[in-house]
């Protein structure tokens, strides 16, 4: 009995690496099958997602450059659920992650950090929570990170200022605490993109001790 | 003297009684250790396990579930098979189980690590323990299990090297340690196990070199060692494996060249040597292993030809060549191979003419032979009617297409793209009713798009980009409900966008720019909710761009440059709040720019240059994104150039010819007044328009014919070409 279950395993092994020609060494198609694994996608937004085609780049929502790198994920509004993966660090080309209006739980990654080339960050209206990882202010040509309406925790990551591209942040409508930096970048964001986060206290006043805000 | 025979009698009677029940009580112990054991299991919701209870007659655990005993009543088997036990094997009685021959514990929850007293069970001949949450090492005292025919140690978390020791298991026949974290090199030792028949070390971190010694287990039959770090060269010594039927070598770091005397093989079915780090050429000698049903080399760096021997292996039905750095032209004797499905010969340097002798195989369903340098002419390839997946993308091919392909009505995925391929398109190509993704891009077809494109129901992708393609788009493209990426550009396409086209409502990239259609932008593409991309541009449209157009909230690219666009600039623009780039420069567009132009909150080009924009830049231009590009020059703009990050460190460049733009800006004049909120002089503007409107509207006809006279010539050209 258990010598024909092993036998059934190894059978299904053979076919899965011998008869599915994979695209060997594209890890950017590999980060995004592996994003479409974690996702549950009613509407089939994601069937074109072969992973036997030798690019990623004749995917639908998939924006690739010259080079064949994948520059943009546009699946905003596709009823998607499940949770982001940390494949999606591999995406070193990306400049446009856009996943906003789904039903997208879990936390963010850390190793969105690695987004080196990423300009839009776009996660907003969905369910996502955990904290926003302070990694993100490694993305130095980031220039909208919009997550607002989600169940986010912890601290707005000081990190961030450091971004000078940056010029568009909406964190509204989560449950965000501490304080609101207000340096570099977060000197022109305006207070409404903060709003709705019972915990959030205001701006950080520079020079004073930091509020004990049990927060982080 | 009689006394003593009684006597004796009843001192041997304690002795009788134990001799005649010795049977059942030679369990007693052995049911006694395996309740020792039982007792460190971890509480579970196990009904399996209640009959493991003291036995109050026979102290025989031959009774219990799982248990199964010798005619003389000794435990030789225990199968637990999928029985959720959730304990180690520290008080396992290896020591109390003398006949155990047989341990199955397949799929459970066991734990720790295998101690060295497995050692003892020295008439084990199967052992599973697979498929459980077992760590550490392999003790070496398994080398101690010499009747050992079957040991399966697969899906745990063991790492660590293999023992030696192992090689010491005579008996062995079948050796699966797959999936687990081994490490560490194949022991020489291997080399001793004669009897070896199925070999699975798959899915480690094995490293080191591959034992020559490997080529004395002359009984193998399977071998996977896939998905490890092996370095080093592949042993010709494997090529004495007379009885092997796979080998499965793919994914590792294995470098040097193929062995020719992996040709011996005449029982080889499956050879993969993929996605490894091999050389030198493909050995003609493989032609000689004849039982060959599937070979797979791709991915690795091998060079010269595809040896013409290949033509031999008459069971082939799958090639696998990709990715290497193969030269030379695809030999004629391919064409031999009968039983070939799939046949894979993608990113290489091949060259020369595809023969016509692949016209031959009946049975193919994937050909796949893009990027390459082939050239010449198409032979007839789609003979039997199967072939589901044809790309020959960049290559050098020419000629027209041959009538096999035009009625290979199996297609789901062809890619002719960046060749040099000619002919009337209309003519090249029929109905194709699986086929989802057609790319005939940067070719040099002719003719005009065919009414057939709308009957081929499931096309979800259809390029034909940079052609030479004349004629409009059929409103039979209408038919295309499953269509999402549409893409016409750089042809010679007339007449007017059919409305048909807004019935198509999966359109996710429509790209029609660089043509010659004409007429107005249907307002029926402005139905699309989820158009990502459109490009118009670079054609002749005319008349306004339509008031409830465009309607997607997912729009990040439009593109209406380059055309003869006239009126006002929607309102419903401002809805596209995930625009990134927005160019309607160079056409006729008049009115202010709209305010809802602020509400583009993720814009990062706007080109508004070449038109006649008119009146004052909205203050809510403050609104966007700081790192905008803009241009507006070369329009009637006046007023002062709004405050704000986007026109912080704008060139002249963008700005100049316009009215009477000023602000800091190098190269404009400073505004001579304070700057007075701009919708209210908007509004007075309108008013003097609609006064003005039925006074000059009869002279600006006429003037504005005298001044873009092209424009109207060209029209009537147009409609003496463009047939329908």
């Amino acid at each position: 009995m258990a010598e024909r279950i092993l036998f059934v395993i190894v059978a299904l092994t053979i076919i899965c690496t011998l008869l599915a020609p994979k695209a060997l060494g594209n890890s950017e198609g590999d980060a995004l099958y592996a994003l479409r694994r974690s996702l549950s996608d009613p509407d089939n937004v994601l069937q074109s997602w072969d992973p036997n085609l030798v690019n990623p780049c004749t995917w639908f929502h998939i924006t690739c450059n010259q080079d064949n790198h994948v520059t943009r994920v546009d699946l905003g509004n596709s009823n998607l659920s499940g949770h982001l993966v940390p494949e999606l660090g591999k995406l070193e080309h990306l400049q446009y992650m856009e996943l906003y209006k789904n039903n997208i739980h879990g936390s963010i990654p850390v190793e969105l950090g690695n987004l080196k080339s990423l300009i839009s960050l776009d996660l907003y209206n969905n369910n996502i929570s955990g904290t926003i990882p302070p990694v993100l202010g490694k993305l130095k040509f980031l220039v909208f990170l919009r997550l607002n309406d989600n169940q986010l925790t912890g601290p707005i990551p000081s990190a961030l200022a450091s971004i000078s591209s940056l010029k568009v942040v909406d964190v509204s409508s989560n449950n965000l605490c501490g304080t609101i930096p207000t340096t570099g970048p977060f000197e022109h964001i305006p207070l409404n993109n903060f709003e709705n986060n019972p915990r959030l206290e205001g701006p950080e006043l520079q020079g004073l001790a930091s509020y004990d805000t049990n927060c982080s | 003297m009689l006394k003593y025979p009684i006597f004796t009698f009843f001192l041997f009677l304690p002795f009788l009684f134990f001799v005649c029940l010795k049977p059942a009580s030679a369990s007693f112990p052995e049911a006694n250790a395996l309740l020792i054991w039982k007792a460190t299991f971890k509480k579970e919701n196990n009904s399996i396990l209640t009959s493991w209870t003291h036995p109050k007659a026979s102290g025989s655990p031959c009774n219990w579930f799982g248990v199964f005993c010798s005619i003389d009543g000794s435990v030789n088997s225990l199968n637990l098979t999928n029985a959720n036990i959730n304990a180690t094997f520290y008080k396992f009685p290896f020591s109390s189980l003398p006949n155990l021959a047989s341990i199955d514990f397949f799929i459970n929850r066991l734990f720790g690590t295998i101690p060295p007293q497995i050692g003892k069970l020295s008439k084990l001949v199967y052992l599973d323990i697979s498929k459980n949450q077992l760590t550490g090492t392999i003790p070496s005292e398994i080398g101690r299990l010499t009747s050992l025919r079957t040991l399966h140690l697969v899906e745990n978390q063991f790492n660590g090297s293999i023992p030696s020791e192992i090689g010491q298991l005579v008996s062995l026949s079948e050796l699966a340690l797959y999936s687990n974290k081994f490490d560490g090199s194949i022991p020489v030792s291997f080399g001793n196990l004669r009897n070896l028949t199925f070999l699975y070390l798959y899915n480690n971190s094995l490293s080191g070199f591959m034992p020559p010694e490997m080529g004395n287990l002359i009984n193998l039959v399977e071998v996977f060692m896939y998905t490890n770090m092996l370095t080093g060269p592949i042993p010709p010594t494997l090529g004495n494996l007379n009885k092997l039927q796979i080998l499965d070598l793919f994914e590792n770091q294995l470098s040097g060249s193929i062995p020719p005397e992996l040709g011996k093989l005449k029982s080889l079915e499956i050879l993969s040597l993929a996605n490894n780090n091999l050389t030198g050429l493909i050995p003609a000698s493989l032609g000689e292993a004849t039982g060959l049903i599937t070979l797979h080399l791709y991915a690795n760096n091998l060079s010269g030809p595809i040896p013409r021997e290949l033509g031999n292996l008459k069971s082939l039905s799958d090639l696998e060549l990709s990715e290497n750095k193969l030269t030379g032209p695809i030999p004629a004797s391919l064409g031999d191979l009968s039983n070939l499905e799939y046949v894979f010969l993608r990113q290489n340097q091949l060259s020369g003419p595809i023969p016509s002798e692949l016209g031959k195989l009946k049975k193919l369903v994937f050909l796949e032979m893009d990027e390459n340098q082939f050239s010449g002419h198409l032979p007839e390839l789609c003979s039997g009617g199967l072939i589901k997946r044809f790309t020959l993308s960049n290559n050098r091919l020419s000629g027209p297409i041959p009538e096999s392909l035009k009625t290979c009505s199996s297609l789901t995925r062809a890619r002719f793209d960046h060749n040099k391929f000619s002919g009337n398109l209309s003519k090249e190509f029929g109905v194709y009713p699986n086929l989802t993704f057609m790319d005939l891009s940067d070719n040099k077809f002719y003719g005009e798009l065919s009414d057939n494109w709308g009957s081929s129901k499931r096309l979800e992708t259809l390029k034909i980009a940079k052609n030479n393609l004349s004629g409009s788009i059929p409103p039979d493209f209408g038919n295309l409900n499953q269509i999402q990426i549409l893409n016409l550009s750089s042809n010679q396409l007339c007449g007017g966008i059919p409305k048909e086209i807004g019935k198509l409502v999966l359109l996710l990239k429509i790209d029609l720019n660089d043509n010659r259609l004409s007429g107005n932008i249907p307002h029926e593409l402005g139905s699309f909710s989820s158009l990502n991309y459109l490009d118009l541009s670079r054609n002749r449209l005319t008349g306004p761009i339509p008031k409830n157009f465009p309607n997607s909230e997912q729009l990040f690219h439009l593109n209406l440059s380059y055309n003869f666009l006239s009126q006002t600039i929607p309102v419903q623009i401002g809805k596209l709040t995930h625009l990134a780039a927005l160019d309607m420069s160079s056409n006729s567009l008049t009115g202010e720019i709209p305010y809802e132009i602020g509400f583009l909150s993720s814009l990062g080009m706007l080109n508004l240059s070449h038109n006649r924009l008119s009146g004052f830049i909205p203050e809510s231009f403050q609104k966007l994104p700081g790192s905008v590009d803009i241009d507006i020059s070369y329009n009637e703009l006046e007023g002062h150039i709004p405050n704000g990050k986007p026109f912080q460190n704008v060139s002249i460049e963008k700005l100049r010819g316009n009215k009477g733009l000023c602000g800091n800006i190098a190269g404009l004049q400073p505004c001579k007044v304070p700057p007075i909120k701009n919708h209210k002089i908007g509004k007075g503007h309108k008013l003097i328009l609609i006064v003005a409107i039925p006074l000059i509207g009869g002279t600006s006809t006429s003037i504005c014919t005298r001044w873009h006279p092209d424009h109207v010539r060209t029209q009537k050209e147009e409609f003496k070409r463009c047939r329908r």
